[in-house]
């Protein structure tokens, strides 16, 4: 027995080592995991390229002042130098900031562009959640600041994704944004480091999708579903219409939305529905967000086999 | 005038007319004498990145310093170097190698010119081989230098040089490095007169992958210098 037991205490010990490692690891790996990374590749490239010009630029550059003292008669303090480099690592820079951009506006319209995450959103009304407690003590107040409570935590939301409402309302323009800040030159040279990079490395797609988006990106507006979920509407009445006295059952009432929810995912989508068309007319009349639920999906569709969703509800 | 004597006389001539020609490069400080020069620097530098091309104006910039000499000991002269960073206490040896140098303590020593020491013949080449230090990598580095001209008169020596050296390459780093100059020694002071040179690095940096290659960058560095002696006065 005792023999048995000396032989499996390594063996557990190892795998539970194992299993320690993964735990700790795992984070680490996804610190460096960037979701639909397109540019990383890219970049690194560049930045080992300039790592190595660096180099060897400030070892050759001892090795010459050096030189350029003959006689030890002179003094050998260095003279005020002129690198033309400098100019080249100002462009590069320029360069990093673009891509970083680049893949943030193809990180949000993957993630957020098909209409998904906000239809989800929509229909699973988390913020109504979050004010459960409060319905039961002050269920007039939660009926009154319901509207206040949901923009509240849209905002906290988007915040909490990196999104800015205004910015990335139609990323085709914040990619011209972004494209524009090169000049022509810049832009030149930077197709001619997309292009080496394809041809030295023809198995690597990163570079020739950076163009492509560059390219089909600036000129016709995509990811357009992320609007609806930037500007939701918010249908509860005002604060100014309400007489607190004399306050009727909140139609948009967080709780009533909850009972819905729980009530059963099937009729949801056809709540959701009409809830839209409600939200539609009455939006006319506020007038504030007037025209944003004309490139809403309607229903949560689920994916087409094969693909891969980014929730799994349905499972 | 017999024949043999004829013969001993005209070796002793051509010896003699040899000897005129045969010139001695040595340091020559005269202790309590103060000598002072002006040394110039010009930089500029050119950058090429596929059809992005830039080029830094020109950096010119120009000192004035004084050279006191003190002293001749243990084969080295000891001389002050006073310029507007301060003094530095030099052992500067006949040939100009530097003995040491106190002031300048764990600062890299450049890379200095030193005279063979042999007679010096017009258009006579001579060649000094030394080690550069580049990190931990050993350069071997040659200077390369010709007496050009020599005036008997002003005992003004006229010495080009040229420095040979190989710096650190790969596959994916190419580097040229020149440089050349010219110097006017005075033979009868045992000082430089006039010194003028002018350097070169180029170097490109490309990238390579299986069979395919491409050159990124083109950096290229021109420095020129002129030391130039304004007064001695003892």
């Amino acid at each position: 027995m005792k023999s048995k037991k000396t032989k499996r205490n390594p063996v557990f010990a190892a795998i539970l080592a194992t299993v320690i490692l993964l735990t700790l690891t795992r984070p680490l790996v996804a610190q460096n995991a960037k979701a639909f990374d397109i540019t990383s590749r890219f970049k690194l490239w560049l930045l080992n390229n300039e790592a190595r010009a660096m180099s060897s630029l400030k070892a050759d550059g001892l090795l010459v002042e050096r030189v350029n003292s003959p006689f030890a008669l002179m003094p050998f303090n260095s003279s005020p130098a002129a690198m033309a480099e400098e100019r080249l690592w100002a462009m590069h820079y320029k360069f990093y900031v673009l891509l970083d951009e680049i893949q943030e506006i193809y990180a949000f319209a993957k993630t957020y562009g098909s209409g998904r995450f906000g239809i989800l959103f929509k229909q699973h009304r988390p913020e109504i959640w979050g004010v459960m407690p409060l319905q039961a003590a002050l269920p007039g107040l939660v009926s009154i600041t319901a509207v206040e409570y949901r923009k509240a935590f849209h905002a906290a939301l988007l915040k909490a994704l990196s999104l800015d409402a205004s910015r990335d309302v139609d990323l085709s323009a914040r990619l011209q944004k972004a494209v524009k800040k090169l000049s022509d030159e810049e832009f030149r040279l930077l197709d001619d480091y997309l292009n080496t990079f394809s041809a030295l490395f023809p198995g690597d797609p990163t570079a020739t999708m950076i163009s492509t988006f560059i390219e089909s990106g600036s000129k016709k507006q995509f990811a357009a579903a992320l609007k609806d979920f930037l500007y939701p509407v918010f249908t509860a009445p005002v604060f100014t219409d309400i007489n607190i006295s004399e306050a009727p059952v909140e139609p948009d009432d967080p709780l009533a939305e909850l009972e819905k929810l729980t009530g059963g995912m099937a009729e949801n989508a056809t709540n959701e529905q009409t809830g839209a068309a409600t939200d539609s007319d009455e939006d006319d009349d506020d007038n504030t967000q007037a025209g944003e639920t004309q490139t809403t999906p309607t229903s949560l569709e689920p994916p087409p086999p094969g693909t891969e969703d980014l929730f799994k509800i349905w499972d | 005038m017999k024949k043999g004597h004829l013969v001993v006389l005209g070796l002793f001539l051509a010896l003699f007319a040899c000897d005129l020609n045969a010139v001695e490069l040595k340091y020559r400080f005269r202790p309590g004498s103060v000598y002072e020069y002006e040394h110039s620097v010009k930089r500029s530098s050119r950058m090429a990145a596929y059809k992005s091309t830039s080029s830094q104006t020109p950096v010119s910039s120009t000192q004035k310093f004084s050279l006191r000499a003190i002293d001749f000991q243990n084969g080295s002269y000891i001389v002050d170097v006073v310029s507007s960073s301060g003094t530095y206490r030099r052992y500067i040896k006949e040939n100009g190698a530097l003995a040491g140098a106190p002031g300048e303590t764990g600062q890299a020593i450049p890379f200095l010119l030193t005279f063979p020491a042999v007679d010096w013949k017009v258009s006579e080449r001579h060649q000094v081989q030394q080690t550069l230090m580049s990190g931990d990598n050993a350069l071997p580095a040659t200077w390369n230098m010709l007496l050009k001209s020599y005036d008997a008169e002003k005992q003004i020596a006229e010495i080009l040089f040229t420095l040979a050296v190989k710096l650190p390459e790969d596959r994916i780093r190419r580097k040229d490095f020149t440089l050349k100059g010219k110097a006017l020694f005075n033979c009868e002071q045992g000082i430089l007169q006039q010194a003028e040179w002018a350097s070169s690095y180029r170097f490109v940096l490309s990238n390579r992958e299986m069979a395919v290659a491409r050159e990124l960058w083109l950096f290229d560095h021109q420095e020129t210098g002129s030391l130039k002696l304004l007064a001695s006065r003892e």
